[in-house]
């Protein structure tokens, strides 16, 4: 099953990703509160997820700049932008990411997203 | 000055002066009346064209400019824009020739607080002018703040409503997937989460409301036809419970239009209210696109089977915004949205009875779109 890592400011999203991956035997293989923590904990890994799912408005660096500093230096990782400001997509999308899901979402669009299913 | 309270002098004495003409005996005579309403000449600064101006609002700032348009280096709406633009906590008034009131009117337009007749202005009107231009200026930016600080609350509430509700809307949907759930427990969460949805949308139609009445939206080329087939296939998703059945008469020939990019959004409301409020098992709607006689127009009408609106709600129920009137705080803001995005495209909303003269068989919302976006 996939790979996740987890960039977002709101620790209890944090825990409803891992409970929905979980449900669905992926694994979470790391997670960051902000941009920076975020760029710097994937850069550092050996093993880059199969999927980071990116919050936009975060402090330190925002969840756009962060997407477009990872697809520069790892191109091939498959980011799912998910976030509230739905003003943003077409910006995430430019910077990289293969798709933006607006919250609130259903676990169903999320699903579809990632191709797997429960 | 006579008449003048001792704070009301101070205030004026303190009023730092930039005055902007080229004409130096008029310079001088504009200096001295300043002086007279007890303006002191340490705060009194003068420039006789655009660049010197440029340079003197670069180091200090004003309360009030009186600007010459006419300058040597530049002329017109452009030297008060290039002003405006340099020293934008200044009041401006603009000094003008006695024929050139069209020209007055344009600079409070752009910018500009207030405008004096050069030559014919006694040392009362300055004083009043300035006073005046001050105050107006104040309001101004206090509005401008005020304006800013609701946008930001709107935004910040809706995005963090929507960060909340996404942990309440998924948390729900998790537990929806225990097998042992009762069919009424069931039910309960599903009502929850619909719920849930609810005050998300209710955030994001006070976010479209204000930037429409802000003019922030795209006007964009699309085909009538499909956008209400599109937006009835999207609403028979998002209402799984029920029976939908549209009765279409649409154009046989291409429907384009240059429209408002929230077009489909008030085919969306307009459909949602109607499904909502229709309790029969089987929701019917007619819709009916054509052109109308003078072809300018599409003519989209939408015909229910619900509750229906009485006459005297016809006009007030699109007017949510425009009144507190108590008796339509229920009614939601789909149709504010309906009629704002109708109003920004030249358009026009209006509801009719299906049945003509009985109200009580279901509504027909008529919608006059024009072909091109005014």
């Amino acid at each position: 099953m996939a790979t996740f890592f987890i960039i977002d400011d709101e620790p209890v999203l944090h825990e409803l990703y891992k409970n929905i991956l979980e449900l669905t035997e992926h694994t979470v293989v790391g997670e960051a509160f902000n941009g920076l923590e975020g760029y710097e904990k994937v850069c550092a890994l050996e093993e880059k997820p199969d999927f980071i799912l990116m919050d936009h408005r975060m402090p330190e660096k925002d969840g756009v700049t962060t997407t477009k500093e990872l697809i520069e230096k790892y191109p091939d990782l498959k980011i799912v932008f998910v976030s509230a400001d739905k003003s943003v997509k077409e910006l995430a999308l430019a910077a990289g990411a293969t798709a933006f899901l607006g919250k609130p979402f259903s676990l169903e669009k999320l699903f579809s997203i990632l191709g797997t299913s429960i | 000055m006579r008449g003048m309270g001792k704070k009301q002098m101070n205030a004026i004495e303190k009023t730092k002066v930039l005055i902007v003409e080229d004409n130096s005996i008029y310079r001088s005579s504009v200096q001295e009346l300043l002086k007279e309403v007890h303006i002191s000449e340490e705060n009194i600064a003068v420039a006789s064209n655009l660049s010197e101006s440029v340079e003197i609002l670069h180091n200090q700032i004003f309360d009030i400019i009186l600007l010459d348009l006419s300058l040597p280096d530049s002329q017109g709406m452009d030297t008060l824009d290039s002003v405006v633009k340099l020293a934008p906590e200044s009041a401006v008034i603009v000094l003008t020739g006695i024929n050139d009131k069209n020209l007055a009117f344009e600079a409070v337009k752009r910018g500009a607080q207030d405008f004096l007749h050069k030559g014919e202005f006694s040392i009362h009107v300055l004083l009043k002018t300035i006073k005046f231009a001050i105050k107006h200026k104040e309001s101004q930016e206090i509005i401008k703040k005020e304006h800013y600080r609701a946008e930001l609350y709107l935004d910040l509430l809706g995005h963090d409503i929507d960060n909340r509700n996404q942990a309440v809307i998924s948390f729900l949907e998790l537990l929806l997937l225990d097998k042992d759930l009762k069919n009424k427990q069931k039910k309960f969460i599903n009502k929850a989460i619909e719920q849930a949805y609810g005050v998300s949308d209710l955030v994001n139609n006070v976010q479209i409301l204000s930037n429409l009445k802000l003019n922030k939206f795209k006007v964009v080329k699309a085909d009538l036809s499909s956008l209400l087939k599109d937006t009835v296939e999207k609403i028979t998703l998002e209402n799984p419970g029920r029976t939908i059945k549209i009765n279409w008469t649409l154009p046989k020939e291409d429907s384009n239009i240059i429209t408002n990019e929230l077009l489909a959004e008030a085919f969306n409301h307009i459909l949602s209210n109607a499904i909502k409020f229709d309790r029969n098992n089987t929701v019917e709607i007619d819709i009916i696109c054509e052109e109308t006689e003078n072809g300018n127009f599409w003519k989209v009408q939408f015909m229910d089977r619900g509750p229906g609106v009485s006459d005297h709600f016809k006009e007030k129920i699109f007017q949510r915004l425009e009144t507190r009137d108590d008796s339509i705080q229920g009614a939601g803001l789909g149709l504010a949205i309906v009629n704002e995005v109708m109003k920004k495209c030249g358009g026009l909303v209006f509801i009719e009875d299906r049945i003509p003269n009985n109200y009580r068989k279901g509504s027909n919302f008529v919608l006059l779109i024009p072909k091109r976006c005014a």
